[in-house]
């Protein structure tokens, strides 16, 4: 063979391989974008609430008596997965908190108390009777509740405030002590949000109860 | 002899052959599917105890699962339960503070 055949071969050969290679990576590209097509979508999950916990609470004064069912935070959630086209559905899941039996705090001991529950699983403060009127012996009571607790039949009106459903709670609608939520899983009773007390504008109870911990169901379809 | 004559052709054209399919290669390379060019993810979260769990019954031919997290929907991961409870009653004493007369 001839100098300039033999570089004609060896050139040819190395373009050959390199031609190759190129053509078992774009199958490689191929099998994995196939494999994740299989797996792997744009998806939309929608969360549920549907169940909610509610805090029952005097903390006023003046035999202000309890309030009751305000809401304060989501107990369960139901969680829809799907693909964003189409909507085939991926995933549903259910979120619970790690108990669902009343939490009562007693503020005579300190103490809460519940079927199943434990102190490890939650965050919790609570702060009450700083007026003295103490109905239920100033019990807080924490329920767990269908999202139905938010019948829209209360309405509390004061000035420019108006809300309706549970999420706030007062003796009446022009009273100073009214129960309501503070961020996420908290509560305070307000004193005097209408009246020019000496006390005008105090918390004179407060809570927070929110789990630190959930235990998550889900199906695969 | 036929053979001969062939596999003379042949090396005499092995360069062609090689550009022939190296172009081929190289088209077939670029005209497929990239991976950084999927818009579209796995089911995929940031939940580490979820991808845990569904990989964990997918291996077992389940379509069940259940995991516990600390991740509270619509705040976070709380880290440190003690120093959120202390900044959220830090919280309630100012405002207290302000509204009081």
């Amino acid at each position: 063979m001839a100098v300039t055949q033999r570089i004609r071969v060896v050139v040819g050969a190395a373009l050959a391989v390199a031609g190759f290679l190129f053509l078992f990576f774009s199958t490689r590209n191929t099998a994995q974008l196939t494999a994740q097509a299989q797996t792997g979508q744009n998806y939309t999950s929608t969360w549920e609430a549907t169940k909610l916990i509610t805090v029952d609470s005097a903390g006023g004064w003046r035999n202000v008596g309890i309030l009751r069912n305000v809401p304060i935070g989501v107990a369960e959630w139901q969680v829809d997965t799907r693909t964003a086209v189409g909507g085939a559905q991926l995933l549903t899941e259910t979120w619970r908190t790690p108990t669902s039996s009343e939490i009562v705090y007693n503020p005579a001991d300190q103490t809460l108390t519940g079927s199943g529950f434990n102190s490890a699983d939650w965050i919790f403060a609570n702060h009450v009777g700083i007026f003295g009127d103490t109905p239920d012996g100033g019990r807080v009571r924490y329920k767990f509740q269908s999202t139905s607790v938010l019948n829209p039949s209360y309405k509390y009106t004061h000035g420019d405030a108006k809300v309706g459903g549970n999420a706030i709670q007062c003796r009446s609608n022009s009273d100073s002590n009214c129960l309501m939520p503070r961020g996420s899983y908290g509560w305070e009773v307000y004193h005097a949000l209408g009246n020019l007390g000496s006390d005008r504008g105090r918390i004179s109870a407060s809570g927070l109860m929110m789990p630190a911990r959930w235990i998550v169901t889900g199906t695969i379809y | 002899m036929k053979m001969r004559k062939i596999i003379s052709i042949i090396v005499d054209n092995l360069l062609a052959i090689g550009l022939f399919i190296f172009a081929v290669g190289i088209l077939s390379y670029y005209n497929s599917p990239r991976q950084n060019a999927v818009s579209s993810l796995p089911i995929k979260t940031s939940l580490t105890e979820r991808d845990i769990a569904i990989a964990e019954a997918v291996k077992n031919g389940k379509k069940e699962y259940t995991f516990t997290t600390r991740f509270i929907p619509g705040v976070g991961v709380i880290t440190d339960p003690e120093t959120y409870k202390k900044e959220w009653e830090q919280q309630l004493q100012e405002d207290n503070n302000k509204k009081a007369p």
